[in-house]
């Protein structure tokens, strides 16, 4: 029934039903409850008109039942509005293990997308049907926010950190891709699309068109040339400690406070080490600001998570 | 029909005339007023701004202003309207007016303070006012950084500036009234008796 109700955007992601679904009992419940209001509102004034002008009110001196009757209905219903909001909200918030993972970057005024495998593309994003797709995104500028009307996903994209977002597309074909946090002069120019394809003909895609190397031997070349790996050694001999498996794993921090090592804290490691110092060893990591790209980032934490699954199936032989 | 003699009483509006009985008024239905026709000028300003907004929307293309003054017209219709139009509305002009009378008092709290505060907010607006002739901002009435911080190149100070005025006077006007009602309210109006707008 709600699937080509006019003037909605057309359904194309496993959350898009659900979202809707939700904004239309909220919908529904607002139509009945003003509908309820303005009917008593009229039914009232036209039934306690006063009819002569000896007429005297009699004084109400409260009603216990129906106050308490008006306070428990809507709080009911409001968390039912909570609970059910909540629950589509970490959902959307919490991509699934076995996603595909994307990187996008957003600048005045572009979207620029890097797949794992090397594609780079500009205002397009090529994805499959029916898998999980992670989108890792941060800004070059200023805030942005990456919005899929048709997958019903909608993220602030900010300036140093990431945010990230996740769907599963259900039908394959074209859809808008907007900014839609105000972000300057170009700003509704800033606009794209997102390719839904069949597997075969994303894997057609992925392997034809100019590829450069895959974002995690792109980051492995990065790593060497801006010289990280003097300090960073697999063995753990040099100055810093050995990257090899770190990613998603918890680290001890001077001070006795432990983090995860997921992408932000890697993004902060390089461009602010001081920030947080790994236990047990010497605060002596220089900062890489202005000396590696947004993009230069994402590659490099590629190819630390590239070592993490390296150490994984050496573990598993 | 014969006319019935009216009987002349004084009340506010003419107890006394002229440009500089308004301007220097202690009176709070006098400042009510001046707030009144403050925001309705306000009102206007922003809705010339909507208006050109709406007029480029008549075609897709950008043949009344580009994008550039498309933004910095839309930016200063929300500033207008939020700041100079809907936050002193309901406050300045109805509390003003309505606030005294419905808890017994003769006026406000600090009747000198009331009337600093329109001239505060006056100079706000006049800040603004010349950011806008000036060029205008850019950057949404949201003022998000770091698009207000590092990369717009339009007037963001002197619109903030003029924002900030502002502010004092409705935290003025805040001070005054929360004085006003803890302190002057008539004998027997409990806080519990209190109408819904106080
Ligand atoms: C001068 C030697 C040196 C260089 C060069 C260096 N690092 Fe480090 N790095 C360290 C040290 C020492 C630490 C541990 C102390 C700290 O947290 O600052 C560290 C910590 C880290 C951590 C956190 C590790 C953990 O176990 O939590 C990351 C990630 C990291 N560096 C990445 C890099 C990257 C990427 C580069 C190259 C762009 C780089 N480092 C270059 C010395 C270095
Ligand atoms: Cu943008």
């Amino acid at each position: 029934m709600l699937e080509n109700f006019p003037l909605f955007p057309e359904q194309a992601s496993t959350m898009a039903p659900r979202v809707d679904v939700l904004f239309f009992f909220l919908v529904a419940v607002s139509l009945f409850f003003a509908s309820l209001i303005f009917f008593l509102v009229i039914l009232f004034a036209v039934k306690y008109r006063r009819r002569s002008d000896e007429e005297q009110p009699r004084p109400i001196k409260g009603n216990l039942p129906l106050e308490i009757l008006w306070s428990a209905v809507p709080l009911a219903l409001t968390m039912v509005m909570f609970v059910w909001g909540a629950v589509l909200f970490f959902d959307i918030y919490h991509p699934p293990s076995n996603a595909l993972e994307i990187n996008v970057v957003g600048k005045q005024w572009m979207w620029k997308i890097q797949h794992p495998e090397g594609q780079r593309e500009i205002n397009e994003l090529h994805v499959p049907v029916g898998r999980p797709v992670k989108l890792t995104m941060t800004s070059e500028d200023v805030i942005h926010d990456f919005f899929v009307p048709a997958f019903r996903v909608k993220k602030d994209v900010l300036p140093g950190g990431y945010t990230s977002v996740w769907f599963q597309a259900t039908k394959p074909g074209e859809y808008h891709l907007f900014c839609s946090q105000y972000c300057g002069t170009q700003h509704s120019g800033m606009i794209g699309k997102v390719v839904v394809m069949e597997l075969t003909q994303y894997e057609d895609w992925l392997s034809g068109g100019a590829r450069g190397v895959s974002l995690a031997t792109a980051g492995e070349r990065l790593f060497q040339r801006l010289g990280c790996s003097t300090c960073h050694r697999p063995d753990g001999t040099g100055q810093g400690p050995s990257l090899v498996g770190l990613f998603s794993r918890p680290v001890n921090l001077q001070g006795g406070r432990t983090v995860t090592a997921d992408e932000g804290y890697i993004r902060e490691s390089i461009l602010n080490p001081q920030a947080k110092i790994v236990a047990r060893y010497p605060p002596v990591m220089p900062t890489f600001r202005g000396l590696i790209s947004e993009d230069g980032i994402l590659q490099i934490i590629a190819y630390l998570k590239s070592l993490q699954r390296e150490e994984r199936s050496q573990a598993e032989r | 029909m014969s006319a019935s003699p009216v009987e002349h009483r004084e009340h506010y509006l003419n107890v006394s005339y002229g440009v500089k009985s308004w301007l220097f008024t202690t009176d709070h239905k006098r400042i009510a007023w001046l707030y009144l026709l403050s925001v309705t000028f306000f009102f206007f300003v922003g809705g010339l701004f909507a208006t050109l907004l709406r007029l480029e929307l008549l075609t897709p293309q950008g043949d009344l202003v580009q994008a550039e003054t498309y933004n910095k017209l839309f930016t200063m219709h929300g500033v207008t309207m939020i700041f100079f139009f809907l936050i002193p509305s309901i406050p300045a002009v109805l509390g003003n007016f309505l606030i005294p009378m419905m808890i017994g008092a003769r006026d406000l709290a600090f009747p000198r303070l009331n009337l600093a505060s329109w001239y505060i907010y006056i100079l706000g607006g006049l800040f603004t006012l010349t950011a806008a002739a000036a060029g205008g901002v850019d950057t949404g009435w949201t003022f998000y950084t770091p698009y207000s911080s590092i990369y717009s190149n339009t007037h963001v100070a002197l619109t903030v500036v003029g924002i900030f005025i502002t502010g004092f006077s409705s935290i003025l006007t805040g001070l005054n009234f929360i004085v006003t009602i803890h302190k002057m309210r008539a004998p027997g109006l409990t806080w519990f008796r209190l109408p819904l707008f106080v």
